[in-house]
């Protein structure tokens, strides 16, 4: 999976959730996760296998609405600090332009079997379209 | 008290249909004359499928001069070796998923002709992107095509040799007259090509090349004339962005709607492997609009 691909499964999901006021607590953990991984030769072999999982349940209890997504930027592995810059970057732009989409998004124009939820999966979908060629910057 | 609307343009929805259809109609002719009985198949399978789809999903006969654009400007988006059956699917998802998923005319967010072509690329990239023919010199998928050796197209080949690419793309000539009888019927706005063209100008001088450029086709740095004439930037600028659905309601939108655009055309030239970026940028930039008119409309309101 590419960065790109990353932020869009991360908005997937995110569409299921409420945004809470910590949503942005999710920018660091790709960050976070990064500097951990390029610090691996210093980590005592002994701890770190948990480095990883702990970072993990510590975003989930902090924000407990996003732990789906934060679970999922644990996953890839980043050969570069600006692909893991680059998830929380494109988040950031990506879900105002959703929030605007969907109140743009009249769901009584809308065909009543894909109100709601279903339209806005494909709205994002779209939008993943448009973004795919930046993956191979 | 009457309600509103309070100020009229003067035109109906049927009207401006019409003249676009008829500034559409020397780009059709060129890529007829270019492309001979490939084009004439091309834009038969895309007007008729969109019109069928338009029927199949309105569930009664109807005819739409709405539905009749977009069946043109699909196929003026399509490669000249694209087949009959990637026009109907093109249609199929211009009608049935841009329009009719988003709630039908007047209510679609993305142009359904842009993301029928941006989906139909993904599906089959071979068709869009990979080269085709070898025209004078340079082939590729268009005259913005990176690849090794590509040659600088001379400024009458620009504009008058028919060229690669899609149909629209053949002869740049025929697409900057239909955007002149858009212009002079006062169809469009000239903010949208004037700022489209300006980023994209400005960009091509200031960016700085990367290496699927300089490896590749080191005659696409700093060229703008080529950037605004090749590729789908003339068709974007007056048929694309124009689209009166899809894009802001205000002035100083349109003009942020069209720079938008711009920037994202120029950074996937210059950064990608993919040869244009006009489509995607169209598609960016219609997601944006909201965005785009909640705080140009609210600009508006609080300084009157």
């Amino acid at each position: 999976m590419n960065p790109i691909e990353i932020a869009f499964i991360i908005l997937a999901f995110g569409s299921y959730f409420q945004h809470s006021r910590q949503k942005y607590f999710i920018l660091i953990i790709p960050v976070l996760a990064f500097f951990v991984s390029s610090f691996h030769a210093h980590i005592p072999a002994s701890i770190e296998p948990f480095i990883i999982p702990g970072i993990a349940i510590l975003a989930c209890i902090s924000c407990i609405r996003l732990a789906p997504m934060t679970l999922l930027l644990l996953f890839p592995q980043y050969d570069h600090f600006w692909e893991a810059l680059l998830i929380p970057v494109l988040w950031l732009i990506v879900t105002p332009l959703m929030d605007n989409m969907n109140s743009r998004i009249d769901d009584e124009y809308i065909p009543a079997y894909i109100r709601g939820v279903p339209i806005r999966l494909i709205s994002l979908g779209i939008l993943y379209h448009v973004f795919h060629p930046l993956s191979f910057i | 008290m009457k309600s509103g609307p309070f100020i009229h343009s003067g035109h109906t929805t049927q009207r401006l249909m019409v003249i676009t259809t008829l500034a559409m109609l020397p780009m059709m002719a060129a890529s007829i004359w270019i492309n001979g009985f490939d084009a004439v198949i091309l834009l038969a399978a895309s007007i008729l499928s969109v019109l069928a789809m338009e029927v199949v999903c309105k569930w009664r006969i109807t005819f739409e001069y709405n539905a009749l654009v977009v069946g043109i400007l699909l196929a003026l988006m399509l490669p000249a070796n694209a087949t009959w059956w990637i026009a109907v699917l093109g249609a199929i998802i211009a009608i049935g998923v841009g329009k009719y998923l988003f709630g039908g005319l007047g209510q679609n967010i993305f142009n359904p002709a842009v993301l029928a072509r941006v989906l139909l690329m993904t599906l089959f990239p071979a068709i869009f992107i990979l080269p085709q023919w070898v025209v004078d010199g340079f082939s590729g998928a268009t005259m913005l095509s990176k690849e090794v050796g590509a040659a600088m197209p001379s400024l009458s080949a620009l504009f008058f040799t028919p060229g690669p690419g899609s149909l629209a793309q053949g002869m740049p000539i025929a697409v900057l007259l239909g955007g002149v009888i858009l212009l002079v019927y006062k169809i469009i706005d000239w903010r949208d090509p004037l700022f489209y063209f300006a980023t994209i100008a400005l960009l091509a001088l200031l960016l700085p090349g990367s290496d699927q450029i300089t490896g590749h086709a080191p005659h696409l740095l700093g060229n703008p004339l080529l950037h605004i004439v090749a590729g789908g930037s003339l068709l974007t600028a007056f048929f694309l962005l124009t689209d009166p659905v899809t894009s802001p309601y205000s002035s100083n939108g349109r003009v942020v709607f069209a720079i938008i655009a711009g920037v994202f055309t120029m950074i996937i030239r210059y950064y990608t492997p993919y040869p244009d970026g006009a489509a995607f940028g169209v598609l960016l930039a219609n997601a944006m609009v909201p965005a785009i008119d909640k705080y140009m409309l609210k600009s508006v309101v609080s300084t009157t």
